[in-house]
């Protein structure tokens, strides 16, 4: 069992950093906001593999929720984007610095 | 097997009413002429108002009816001034009622992520009231600042969402691996040993430190509170607050470490969030001085007083004794809280201009001549958030320094007050420019008949609720 679940959480554990990183690191907010989603799919990811290692449903069954909230994350998320980007002309967090002091 | 009829509905009664009319406002909103625009915000109304109502009448549990009511009325009052901004942006009724629906909603998602035990329910109702958020953040959709708020608000939102749900699918596996169910908060104290599990709460804690905008996460709130429409600024700054606060007590309330292995944990959980809170009172304060911009000062008000009441839970983990007490202060503490800021960001948004994200504190030169009433009352209100005497702001300081006291939290209480005093020079530095004459510009600040019934109300609120306080002291 323990060997099964290590097989998932590592590669989850990577995908999880390499969101991060790149919402760290990244310019463009679309590969930013990709960054994000990828984070949740890496929790998806050790939900799933406990779920299976474990025999139980219910995390299963919770994925499934963060994928319905992910969709609508991403619904509202890209609709601010589109927006930005007709007003702005431009996705990159260097140009997009009109608040501040 | 739980079904629809044997379902407690009595305990999700405030979120179904205010559910229910958002979707019955947003759809006669789509439906009706413009004429009818009117009535289909006061349908809203009065969803708000009925959440109210059965709050008070069924009050089964005080902390969630006294929780759910605090953020009942910050959802009243941003939807009362959404008013004058839809009218300042030429927008049409039906887009205010639309914004009116979102806050609702969101109102509901925050009320059932502070009550619920169950952790999966609580990740569910956070990202629904969330996601309203980023709608709020960005509405006025022409606006280059108002999108830039919702853009950074949707990317930190998500970014804290993904961290507290990695956290809780830690804390799920090291249920199953165990035995025990962790997701619901009873069983925490279990789990405390166990390194996927701790792994797991810290994740959660930091998701949640996002959210409240406590150090070292706290970068992200002026800029978003700036930006965004100054109703949606308000409801950050407090609803979410609030929510986000109340949700880490009720953990940490669950939280008991009475068996002797637990003593070290105790320790460093208690050093962890007094250095946190520490640092968020000093880094709130100090951005606070500088700041010119009345809205960013707010943010930066805001997370000081993140700080303040972490000191308040930092206090509670410490002294578990103190939990009966605890409750009190902390509604106390969010409700004078929520006064103040209401008032302030009220009087923000009473500029002729639709968004106030250049406003600076001497556009308020000359209004204690022009306005004296609403200038007093606004005084009284940034008093509060100071902490100075008459106010129910220094009375709910002072439950939290004296909970700090029995906690033996010594530097910590040192930190607080000096954060208090630092926090006068710049609450007070608005009271000046208040006092101050007009330069050669008239003074913008106009505020409508209904701000001025509001601010002058929160005002008499701020100072009524510390009068009764004082009564009650006095009947002890």
């Amino acid at each position: 069992m323990t060997e099964c679940l290590t097989n998932f959480i590592v590669p989850a554990a990577m995908l999880f950093v390499t969101g991060m990183l790149g919402v760290m690191f990244k310019r463009n907010m679309i590969t930013i906001f990709m960054c994000v989603e990828m984070m949740l799919v890496a929790a998806m990811l050790v939900f799933t593999a406990f779920a299976s290692a474990t025999n139980d449903i219910e995390g299963g069954v919770f994925v499934f929720f963060i994928i319905a909230i992910a969709a609508s994350e991403v619904a509202v998320g890209l609709a601010i984007l589109t927006r930005l980007f007709k007003v702005d002309d431009t996705l990159s967090t260097k140009e997009i610095n009109t608040l501040g002091d | 097997m739980e079904t629809l009829y044997s379902f407690d509905w009595a305990s999700v009664k405030m979120e179904a009413a205010l559910v229910i009319f958002a979707v019955l406002a947003l759809l006669s909103a789509v439906a009706l002429p413009r004429r009818f625009q009117t009535s289909v915000s006061a349908l809203a109304f009065v969803g708000m108002y009925l959440a109210l109502i059965l709050a008070c009448v069924f009050a089964d549990r005080l902390m969630y009816c006294a929780y759910g009511c605090l953020i009942v009325i910050c959802a009243l009052l941003t939807s009362q001034m959404s008013f004058s901004f839809f009218d300042k942006l030429g927008r049409s009724g039906q887009s205010r009622n639309e914004y009116i629906a979102v806050v609702m909603m969101s109102a509901a998602g925050l009320i059932l992520f502070g009550n619920t035990d169950n952790m999966m329910v609580a990740f569910v109702a956070l990202e629904c009231a969330t996601i309203c958020l980023y709608i709020m953040a960005a509405f006025s959709k022409d606006c280059a600042s108002s999108l830039e708020a919702g853009v950074k608000y949707l990317i930190v939102g998500g970014f804290s969402g993904a961290l507290m749900l990695m956290g809780i699918a830690f804390m799920y596996g090291a249920g199953r691996i165990e035995g025990v169910d962790f997701m619901y908060m009873g069983n925490f104290s279990a789990g405390l040993l166990n390194g996927f599990f701790k792994t797991g709460l810290v994740l959660v804690f930091a998701g949640v430190f996002f959210k409240i905008a406590a150090f070292p996460f706290q970068f992200w709130a002026p800029d978003v509170y700036q930006g965004a429409p100054t109703p949606s600024s308000a409801f950050f700054a407090v609803a979410s607050k609030i929510a986000g606060v109340v949700f880490l007590a009720k953990i940490c309330a669950y939280l008991n470490f009475n068996s002797a292995d637990l003593l070290s944990v105790k320790e460093d959980v208690v050093l962890t969030l007094s250095v946190i809170a520490g640092a968020t009172i000093i880094v709130g304060n100090l951005g606070g001085i500088t700041q010119m911009r009345t809205k960013r000062l707010l943010a930066f008000s805001g997370i000081s007083n993140a700080g303040y009441l972490l000191v308040l839970i930092a206090a509670l983990l410490a002294e578990p004794s103190s939990a009966y007490a605890f409750n009190t202060v902390l509604i106390f503490y969010l409700g004078a809280y929520m006064m103040a800021n209401y008032a302030l960001f009220i009087a923000v948004g009473q500029f002729p201009e639709a968004n106030q994200t250049a406003q600076t504190l001497s556009d308020y030169r000359g209004s204690f001549k022009k306005h004296p009433v609403v200038s007093l009352a606004l005084s009284v209100n940034l008093a509060s958030l100071a902490g100075i005497p008459p106010t129910s702001g220094f009375f709910a300081k002072l439950m939290v320094l004296v909970l700090a006291w029995y906690a033996q939290l010594y530097w910590l209480l040192g930190i607080m007050v000096a954060g208090s005093v630092v926090s006068i020079y710049y609450y007070f530095s608005w009271i000046r420019s208040m006092a101050e004459p007009e330069d050669k510009t008239p003074c913008q600040f106009a505020p409508t008949a209904a701000a001025k019934q509001t601010i002058v109300l929160l005002a008499i609120c701020v100072l009524a609720i510390s009068a009764a306080v004082l009564v009650f002291a006095g009947a002890q």
